[in-house]
């Protein structure tokens, strides 16, 4: 999109009725690709209204806004505002020695999550068709509709006197941006606007969040963020989820996180990480429930009261013998239904469902589905107990991660 | 010697004045002596030998106009820093912007055609034949822009404005009734005629056109005059027209004194070159004949640059007699080109001068008005003049003559398609 499409353009309130028509375009001049902050409009009795971007529904051929007129609070003009219109629509482009470049021909924007951001500027001569009109008319002489957009990173914006934009660098360094690369900025951008939600959320919601987007994101998130700040939310995610992160991101800098993280969670981690990506060593999880095969029901539900909170889940607790081999299984429902002075042994299941550790992952969301599992354990040498898997990991498996989105957590917290 | 002196002198206040002044100068004198250019002089030489005295009183309003307007472009260009053309872009809008510089790139090469064809005119007084004279005239401009900066091309330019004294001898060589001619000037002698308004018309359209304003605003803004040094570039401005209408009075005093006394009905400068070799002598019809090759020459190398400039400016290419042709390509393109196809055309045996001549006229009869408005809005700018906008009473000056100049131009277009 275009400045020049917007300019002069139509403004509706809720109910259609025209308010006025837009004037300009207001962003802040402190960032590299700014968003747009508000709108001047001006009415029939030529009267200048600033509305902020916030009141604004939709921009178009139309411009409506959410409220009435006199619902909106007026968008005070701050100093470190650039009217894009006025300041620098056919102004003069020079580079820093103040050699002229070329005009302002249009100004290029690009929606990102709902807002719209200053990209760059057209110097282009079809920006000039495109202003005057006649576009259409110029196509069959061979005029291609090449943009030639310099990055709005390049331009000093800080630079008070607007008569002129003066690049930050040298005329051959500049950014000619093409359709590709702008494409590449907004995505960009928007991982910025996820790094800033990450922020603004604390250590659990964040590390929650981190774990809904895909593996991609995730790796450029965790690089784009604090190194300190991405091993925090390490720790807080599910070791199975952190593990496939790490594995995903650059060895030192799996290094580097893992430094940082606290001790306990990043020994677990490591471990997870030396098994392939697609086994079940590779998927499962190492915060499960298990018991120690001597204690009572009351005492296995002291023990649960403890752990639940770090675990993934509590409705399935392990039963295990003193150097750690698994010996049975139980589930939640059966330890609140037994009497709490018997031993966890007199009713546990010895029949175990479980998967080895370098078991293909396919094959164990399959042992999952068909036996109508919540989890299932991972064994290394037959009997020790290194994990589980979940459901939900299963599904990821089974499930494209569009679908996923749709199906709702069963565990975690 | 005591050299203390010749600083004791130089620090005084007027001689001090005096060397700013020196180093100001150029833009206002040479924009306003190019109004002297092939039409200029072919208007002025028919006028004095049609009408003898009686259009005199015509310089007292001919250079009040062009002051202001001159004095108005250097103030817009040093207080603003930019050429009229980048006013316009960032004022209006790319639109009127993209109109207008359609208009005026024909318009102007219409201009440039016809100072070539004075070119080729006065060359054909001398015996050098036009495929002889206009090739080594382009070529002269050519290399003058290319080779030069913009301090030599200025004094090339200064020298140019200089050599038009060849007027004021060829004047004086005439041996004009000085009583008649003063009389003239304060006591005006109207006349009613078809004839008559059709000349005035003709003598004050030709004295603005708008290339002017482009040029002189963009040769203050690249000689880089100082804000504290506008007061110079004013007399600068208003020294020029006075000049220009120096030059004028003594070119009609020339023809009035020898052509209209004796009655000879001529047509162009060619003949008013031929016609004074017998009442003046040969001196002053070869000075008469070398000032018209000197100002064809002169206007045919202002005008395509004039037209680079507010090409360049409106389209933000980077632009100026001190930049090489590798940094600013598109200004010498343009240059060069303009000169190229002036030349070709010219070559032509059967180009129709006398159209060309007809058509330019008109053309900067019809824009002149639009950039006048544009001036004087842009002149009233708070955002672009601050404390230099025009006060009130220099507006009401600037808003007679501009309304006049345009009531002029307008009738200098319509009676252009009136039969003679």
């Amino acid at each position: 999109m275009y400045l020049s499409e917007l300019i002069k353009k139509p403004v509706i309130d809720p109910t259609g009725k025209r308010i006025g028509k837009l004037k300009d375009v207001l962003v802040s001049s402190e960032v590299s690709y700014p968003i747009i902050k508000a709108v001047t409009v001006v009415n029939s009795d030529k009267k200048i209204i600033s509305i902020p971007y916030n009141y604004i529904n939709q921009l178009g051929n139309e411009i409506k806004l959410k409220n009435m007129l006199k619902d909106l609070p007026e968008y005070k003009i701050k100093k470190l505002d650039i009217r894009l219109s006025e300041d620098v629509l056919d102004r003069q482009v020079v580079d820093i020695e103040d050699k002229k470049i070329r005009r302002v021909n249009d100004i290029k924007l690009s929606p990102s999550h709902g807002y719209y951001h200053v990209i760059g500027v057209d110097i282009g001569f079809y920006g000039i068709l495109k202003r005057l009109g006649v576009e259409s008319i110029a196509k069959p002489f061979g005029v291609k509709s090449n943009e030639n957009i310099i990055a709005w990173e390049d331009i000093d914006t800080l630079n008070p006197d607007y008569s002129k934009l003066k690049l930050k660098v040298p005329e051959q360094k500049i950014k000619k941006l093409h359709p590709a690369d702008i494409a590449e900025i907004v995505d960009q951008l928007s991982l910025n606007e996820s790094l800033n939600i990450l922020n603004s959320l604390d250590d659990e919601a964040a590390a929650d969040t981190l774990e809904e987007v895909s593996p991609e994101r995730q790796v450029s998130l965790l690089e784009g963020m604090d190194s300190q700040r991405a091993a925090e939310l390490l720790d807080e995610m599910d070791p199975d989820d952190a593990a496939d992160v790490l594995g995903d991101l650059s060895e030192e800098k799996a290094e580097e996180l893992l430094d940082l993280m606290e001790p306990e969670e990043s020994k677990d981690l490591r471990k997870l990480l030396e098994y392939p990506e697609n086994t079940a060593g590779g998927i499962m999880t190492t915060e499960y429930a298990y018991v120690d095969q001597d204690l009572t029901v009351r005492e296995v539900m002291r023990s649960l009261r403890e752990i639940a909170k770090d675990v993934e889940t509590i409705y399935y607790v392990y039963i295990t013998s003193k150097n750690g081999d698994l010996v049975g299984v139980t589930s939640l429902r059966d330890i609140l239904l037994a009497d709490p002075d018997k031993k966890i042994t007199d009713f546990m299941h010895t029949h175990i469902i479980k998967a080895d550790i370098l078991e293909d992952q396919e094959e164990v969301a399959q042992k999952i589905a068909k036996y109508n599992l919540l989890a299932l354990p991972v064994v290394e040498d037959e009997q020790k107990l290194r994990g589980i898997i979940t459901v939900d990991d299963a599904i990821d498996i089974v499930l494209p991660v569009a679908w996923k989105k749709r199906v709702p957590r069963m565990f975690g917290r | 010697m005591d050299l203390r002196v010749f600083r004791r002198i130089f620090q005084t206040p007027l001689i001090l004045s005096l060397i700013i002044f020196l180093g100001v100068m150029g833009p206002g004198i040479i924009t306003a002596n190019v109004d002297n250019d092939a039409g200029g002089i072919t208007t002025y030489s028919l006028a004095g030998s049609q009408f003898g005295y009686s259009l005199m009183w015509l310089f007292i309003p001919m250079f009040v106009a062009l002051a202001v307007i001159q004095e108005m472009g250097v103030r817009l260009g040093i207080v603003s820093g930019r050429g009229l053309a980048d006013l316009i872009r960032e004022r209006v809008g790319i639109k009127i912007t993209v109109i207008l510089m359609f208009a005026l790139l024909l318009t102007n090469f219409g201009n440039v055609l016809a100072e070539f064809s004075g070119i080729a005119v006065s060359s054909g007084i001398f015996n050098v034949p036009r495929f002889v004279a206009l090739p080594v005239a382009a070529l002269f401009v050519w290399l003058l822009v290319v080779k030069g900066n913009y301090k030599s091309v200025e004094k090339v330019f200064l020298l140019a404005s200089a050599l038009y004294i060849s007027y004021i001898v060829a004047g004086y060589l005439a041996q004009p009734n000085w009583t008649l001619a003063a009389k003239n000037i304060i006591f005006p002698q109207l006349s009613l005629s078809t004839a008559y308004i059709t000349m005035v018309i003709g003598v004050i359209g030709t004295t603005i056109a708008p290339w002017q304003m482009f040029y002189i605003q963009a040769s203050v803004v690249e000689k880089g005059v100082s804000l504290k040094n506008l007061k110079y570039s004013k007399i600068d401005a208003v020294f020029g027209a006075m000049a220009v209408n120096f030059i004028a009075f003594f070119i009609v005093i020339a023809c009035a004194a020898t052509i209209f006394a004796h009655g000879i009905p001529v047509n162009n400068v060619a003949d008013v070159s031929k016609a004074l070799i017998p009442l003046a002598g040969n001196y002053a019809s070869i000075l008469f004949a070398f000032g018209f090759l000197n100002a064809s020459l002169f206007a045919a190398s202002i005008l395509p640059l004039a037209t680079s400039y507010f090409v360049c400016e409106m389209l933000g290419f980077e632009a100026g007699v001190n930049k090489g042709f590798r940094e600013a390509p598109v200004f010498h393109g343009l240059y060069l080109g303009l000169i190229l196809m002036a030349v070709i055309i010219i070559m032509f045996p059967n180009a129709p001068l006398l159209s060309i001549l007809f058509f330019s006229q008109v053309a900067n009869g019809l824009l002149l008005p639009f950039i006048l408005i544009f001036m004087l809005l842009l002149i009233n700018d708070k955002k672009i003049m601050g404390e230099h906008v025009n006060s009130k009473l220099f507006n009401y000056i600037a808003g007679i003559t501009i309304a006049i100049l345009i009531g002029l131009s307008i009738a200098l277009v319509l009676t252009s398609f009136l039969p003679t």
